[in-house]
């Protein structure tokens, strides 16, 4: 059920002037709820490679980072491998809890932020899992060989993941940040995204669809776009605005954008 | 730039869909993770553009 949406994009919104200045949590609900703020609301995250290291390390480093650059929302990475499987790929189990050092990651950033910030909880749609549990080139090959096993070993991964969602909500994640890089033309057709992927997409989000501020991570210049905005238990789409419109930003007049690469040089 | 490759009438029907339907509804982001190697200086650039 879809009861608040937006996009988080790679483009500018007028600042109003005037305003008191507001916190981090009130910018984001006055923007999802397409009220006025006092300017507008940021994010933005990078890999800190400390997928090896303990919780604390990589909630510290989120906290720094958060922190230093004065982020609106928290974008939590998620860099710990699944579990590998017991006997061999593609014969997978139910996890329970598949990434229990980047709860603890989650429940130390909670402790930290004190309330004073939406944080969200990056999940790797299974499709992305199976890759890295297999290669890009093993999983389409098992698409192709033997349909049935990939959407057996997928629904197990959505499964633990839909699991490990629900715990980080009950952490306190304000939602989760599914990323979803297959649903573009040159990696899936709409199709196979449509069969192989969408219904464990939506396993994960409807696992927490109460959630506030569940997002859609759309990666890639070929998103099957329209696709998904209906009918997802999702309050915000994130995907680049840039590679998608930047030309159309030009020819309406407004400032190409605010995608931060471009703003740097 | 990706964008070059789609056609004018893609990118007009992709700017619409992006940008007027939220109307306010936007939250700055990049597309995806920012790269290691980004200096402190060029997000403090970034925080000053947008006036954070």
């Amino acid at each position: 059920m879809l009861t608040r949406r937006s996009l988080l994009l790679s483009a500018p919104a007028p600042l109003l002037a005037g305003r008191a200045k507001l916190g981090p949590k009130r910018r984001v609900d006055r923007a999802l709820r397409g009220e006025d703020v006092d300017r507008i609301p940021f994010t933005f995250w990078h890999h800190f490679g400390l997928e090896k290291s303990p919780a604390i390390r990589h909630a510290q480093a989120t906290l720094d980072f958060h922190r230093k650059f004065r982020t609106d929302l928290v974008k939590v990475m998620s860099d710990y491998p699944y579990p590998k499987p017991p006997s061999k790929w593609p014969e997978l189990r139910v996890e329970d809890n598949p990434f229990p050092e980047q709860i603890q990651a989650l429940e130390i950033i909670r402790d930290g932020l004190a309330g004073n910030a939406y944080f969200l909880e990056t999940v790797f749609n299974p499709w992305n899992v199976a890759e890295k549990l297999s290669s890009k080139e093993g999983v389409l090959r098992l698409k192709a060989e033997n349909p049935q096993a990939l959407l057996e070993a997928l629904e197990v991964i959505a499964e633990s993941e839909a699991r490990h969602a629900k715990k980080a909500v009950a952490t306190g994640a304000a939602g989760i940040f599914l990323a979803i890089a297959n649903a573009q033309d040159g990696i899936l057709s709409e199709a196979d995204y449509a069969k192989f992927s969408e219904p464990f997409d939506r396993m994960i989000l409807q696992a927490v669809n109460t959630a506030p501020l569940n997002t859609l991570h759309l990666h890639g210049d070929k998103v099957y776009l329209q696709r998904f905005f209906k009918g997802w238990p999702a309050a915000a789409i994130n995907y680049s605005a840039i590679r998608l419109a930047s030309a159309s930003l030009k020819s309406a007049g407004n400032t190409p954008n605010c995608f931060w690469r471009d703003l740097m040089k | 730039m990706n964008f070059r490759k789609l056609s004018p009438d893609d990118l007009r029907n992709q700017w619409h869909t992006a940008v007027e339907q939220p109307g306010k509804r936007l939250i700055l982001a990049p597309g995806c993770s920012i790269p290691n190697d980004t200096a402190d200086l060029e997000m403090q650039r970034l925080l000053k553009v947008i006036g954070a």
